[in-house]
């Protein structure tokens, strides 16, 4: 896990480091603002190679010809939709024990991102299933549950921006992120009872891919470019936010003696 | 222990004195239950083999908006006038009271809901012989809207003090409810019996949100008092 690795320190105690590392938001930034590069670098990168691999030299599908590239943004799209949303969990959760500010950011900068990826989703599996399946929509358990995704983004990008306080909206959103990842796999099981149409997952499998190869490079090629992609919305939109408190912070008046250092002091 | 049932039962004697002795309050629900009804069958037309089917849609649709509607707003008046704070700083957990509003909002707005749908299939043209098989599942099936309207409207109120936004958070939380909810309709009129697959998974997914609706709007209610 990239975000706790955790170290046995020697009173045997857990301490997730990197974790206190980052929460300073000054050293959040100094990292994030090369990583920020480096991860665009690496999403400009991956498409031109995914989309080369992906439109010149991949095969046509025997059965779905040219179509079958729609995988090629469909698939990471649904993929990260689903990574964007654990990953708002994981920072709400980490917001709700350490009750850290930085988090909250993290999380917030996600639900936009993973809002776009959830219609993205939507909708080249729409322009996909249209030639395939001759419908726009059908009612399948995956399209469902993909829907119910969307939909839970919304309430939860809708939490943080109804509120007038900003911090009351921040904590509320800890209990949103949290319960909407409960409910999306009981959704997903739901739906799939319900009605399937969907082919089933055919990359994670226990006896391998059943994907060739010519087709498997370039769909990873494009998972690379879209986490990154995310990875560098995330990067940007948590440092606008720590420079966006400091400057409501500087245009608040002095208070008569200092209450904390700049250098590790909280945020906000 | 004592004081846990105590001060869910004063809630909830609170919350039904308060709904059934002023202005008609635990009407709200069935008379909007009523009207959507109504309604569908405008929408759908008179001939019986066309109303037949969508008699277990339009019934749980129904359920669902009329319940989600009644929850909305149940902790605002609370929240509003500060008794929420009173009781979050003098009781040691909130539990007991988000129990006490449930189960208020069932016996509210829920009994008579259940108690009307037999009527609401007679309008759908199902034979009287077969219009109270359905009531055992639209009745753990209210429970269950309930539950997710519960967490929706605690957020809610947290949030922004009332309106209609809960409606948006209890929507996701609502789908298992509805998918298992119609499937064991659906078997139960068609002879299937009340005890079905579709039943077990309705009944399995109102217990979990038993479980995690609760925890999450107290939750909620003391951020928004923070």
């Amino acid at each position: 896990m990239l975000f706790y690795p955790c170290v046995l320190a020697s009173n045997d105690q857990i301490y997730p480091v990197m974790l206190s590392y980052f929460s300073n938001p000054a050293r959040f930034a100094a990292f994030a603002r090369p990583a920020e590069k480096v991860a665009i670098g690496v999403a400009v990168l991956a498409v031109a190679v995914g989309a080369t691999l992906g439109l010149v030299f991949s095969p046509e599908d025997y059965q779905q010809g040219h179509t079958v590239r729609i995988m090629y943004v469909h698939v990471p799209a649904a993929m990260m939709a689903q990574v964007a949303f654990g990953f708002i969990a994981l920072m709400s959760l980490t917001a709700f024990v350490w009750r850290h500010s930085l988090a909250d950011a993290c999380a917030r900068a996600a639900a936009g991102p993973g809002a776009i990826f959830a219609f993205l989703t939507l909708l080249t599996g729409s322009i996909w299933g249209h030639p395939t399946w001759g419908a726009w929509w059908v009612w399948d358990a995956r399209l469902t549950s993909a829907l119910i995704l969307f939909l839970t983004y919304i309430g939860y990008i809708a939490v943080w921006e109804m509120g007038d306080d900003k911090a009351r909206s921040a904590r509320l959103a800890r209990v949103v992120g949290l319960l909407g990842f409960i409910n999306v796999p009981i959704v997903k099981f739901s739906v799939d009872w319900w009605n399937t149409l969907h082919q089933p997952a055919s990359i994670l499998r226990l006896d391998g891919p059943t994907i060739h190869p010519s087709m498997l490079a370039p769909l990873f090629a494009m998972m690379i470019a879209y986490a990154a992609l995310f990875a560098w919305f995330v990067f940007v939109a948590v440092r606008a936010e720590i420079l966006e408190r400091r400057v409501e912070r500087a245009a608040r008046p002095a208070p008569s003696r200092p209450i904390a250092a700049e250098e590790g002091g909280a945020l906000g | 222990m004592a004081g846990f049932v105590a001060f869910a039962g004063a809630t909830l004697a609170r919350d039904a004195a308060i709904a059934f002795k002023a202005g008609g309050g635990w009407l709200l629900g069935l008379v909007f239950y009523a009207i959507f009804v109504t309604l569908a069958a405008f929408a759908i037309g008179p001939e019986a083999a066309a109303l037949r089917p969508n008699a277990v849609a339009i019934i749980w649709l129904a359920a669902l908006f009329a319940l989600q509607f009644a929850a909305a707003d149940m902790f605002t008046a609370d929240f509003d006038d500060g008794t929420l704070k009173v009781l979050a700083s003098e009781q040691s957990s909130l539990l007991p009271y988000v129990i006490g509003k449930t189960a208020a909002v069932f016996l509210v707005s829920a009994a008579p809901l259940i108690l009307a749908t037999p009527a609401a299939l007679s309008l759908f043209a199902v034979p009287a012989s077969a219009v109270w098989s359905m009531t055992p599942a639209i009745a753990v099936g209210a429970l269950g809207l309930i539950l997710a309207a519960l967490a929706a409207s605690a957020i809610n109120t947290a949030l922004v003090g009332g309106g209609r936004f809960a409606a948006i958070l209890a929507a996701p939380l609502s789908v298992p409810v509805l998918i298992f909810g119609v499937g064991a309709s659906r078997l139960v009129l068609a002879g299937e019996g009340v005890w079905t697959a579709d039943f077990q998974l309705l009944a399995a997914s109102v217990l979990f949100l038993g479980v995690a609706a609760p925890g999450f709007a107290v939750l909620s209610l003391r951020l928004g008092l923070e």
